[in-house]
C-alpha cells in the first residue's frame, strides 16, 4: 500500500483530483439550471407593481370603467401603457376588476353596450357577450371568460396589478 | 391591429374578422401654418390610436396619410379606399380634422383641431376618449347594419 512517509497513494491522489474537478464541472452545469428553475420565485413580487386606480368609496354594484397608466417593459423598450378595467362589487360585497379585453380577438367590451341586454358585457366587434361576472355566454364568439386583475385594497384605495386569465 | 409585421400577418389570416380599416388623414404645412397642422395631427393621431386600442380585434390602423392640398388628399384617400376594399376590407373609415372633405364623397369622421398641449392630462384624456367613442359608435352602427 502506501510507501513510507507518504499518506496519499498515487491512486488516491488521482481519485480526489478527478472527483474535485468533476464536481466543479457538474456545478457549472447544474447551477444555471437550478437558477432557471427557481427563477419565478426569485422575481420581484407583483405587489409593488400595482397601480392606484380609484377610491374604494366610489365602487358600487354597477360596473364602472376606469382607465389607468402603467409602466411596461417590452424587451429593452419601456413605455407607458394605458389599461382599462371594469370595477364593481358582487352580491357578496367582494370587489371584482375585470379586464375589458375580449377573449375572442382583443377588442374592448362595454357594460350594457347592447341596449337590449343592459346587464351584460358586450363586444361591439363580433358581438361577443359575457355575464356581469365575466363568464362568456355560449353561442357567442368568445370561448373563455374575461380576465380579472390582481387587486389589493389599501388605505381606502383600490390598487390593480396584471390581468389574470380565468379558465 | 397596428400596421406592423405581426399584426399584418394576423389580419391576413383572420380577414373575415378584421374587416375594417381606419385611416388618419392629415394636412401638411411647413410655413407658419405648420404649428396648427401639427396640432390637428396630434388629435387625429391620438383618436385613431385610442379607437384601435378599443377595437383592435376588428380594425387595422393604417399609417397616417398626409397631403399638401385637399384635392390630392382626396385622390390619395380614394385610391387607398379602392385598394383596401378590393383586398377584402368591408369598411374603410377616415379620421380627419379638415372639414373641406365634407365637399367630397368620403367616409370621414371629423375631430375638431384642438391643441392638446394647452390642456391638463385629465382633460386631454377625456377629450380623446370622447372623440374615440364617436368613432366607435359610428363603426358599431355600421357593423350592426351588416
Amino acid at each position: 500500500m502506501a510507501q513510507n512517509g507518504s499518506k496519499v497513494t498515487r491512486r488516491q491522489f488521482l481519485t480526489y483530483t478527478l472527483t474535485g474537478v468533476g464536481g466543479f464541472m457538474a456545478a457549472t452545469l447544474i447551477s444555471p439550471m437550478v437558477n432557471f428553475a427557481i427563477d419565478p420565485v426569485l422575481k420581484k413580487s407583483g405587489a409593488g407593481d400595482k397601480v392606484k386606480v380609484m377610491s374604494l368609496d366610489d365602487i358600487t354594484t354597477e360596473p364602472q370603467r376606469v382607465d389607468f397608466k402603467k409602466q411596461t417593459q417590452d424587451a429593452w423598450y419601456e413605455f407607458e401603457e394605458t389599461l382599462s378595467a371594469w370595477v364593481f362589487k358582487d352580491e357578496n360585497g367582494e370587489i371584482i376588476a375585470l379586464s375589458p379585453i375580449c377573449t375572442h380577438l382583443g377588442c374592448q367590451v362595454g357594460y350594457g353596450g347592447d341596449p337590449t341586454r343592459p346587464s351584460e358585457f358586450f363586444c361591439p366587434c363580433h358581438f361577443g357577450r359575457y355575464e356581469k361576472d365575466g363568464t362568456n355566454i355560449p353561442g357567442t364568439p368568445p370561448t373563455s371568460p374575461l380576465a380579472r386583475y390582481e387587486k389589493e385594497e389599501k388605505d381606502g384605495f383600490l390598487y390593480l396589478g396584471s390581468p389574470v386569465a380565468q379558465l | 391591429m397596428r400596421f406592423d409585421g405581426m399584426d399584418a400577418l394576423k389580419s391576413l389570416t383572420e380577414r373575415q374578422y378584421v374587416d375594417t380599416l381606419i385611416v388618419p388623414l392629415v394636412e401638411l404645412a411647413f410655413d407658419e401654418e405648420m404649428v396648427r397642422k401639427a396640432e390637428s395631427y396630434e388629435v387625429v393621431q391620438a383618436v385613431a390610436l385610442e379607437t384601435e386600442r378599443q377595437l383592435s380585434g376588428r380594425t387595422m390602423l393604417n399609417p397616417t396619410l398626409s397631403y399638401l392640398d385637399v384635392e390630392a388628399g382626396y385622390e390619395l384617400a380614394r385610391a387607398v379606399m379602392t385598394k383596401a376594399t378590393t383586398a377584402g376590407f368591408a369598411h374603410v373609415l377616415f379620421i380627419s380634422s379638415d372639414v373641406r372633405f365634407k365637399a367630397f364623397e368620403l367616409p370621414v369622421i371629423f375631430v375638431p383641431p384642438l391643441a392638446l398641449k394647452g390642456m391638463s392630462g385629465e382633460q386631454s384624456h377625456t377629450m380623446v376618449q370622447n372623440f374615440a367613442t364617436q368613432v366607435i359608435t359610428e363603426l358599431s352602427g355600421r357593423w350592426m347594419a351588416t
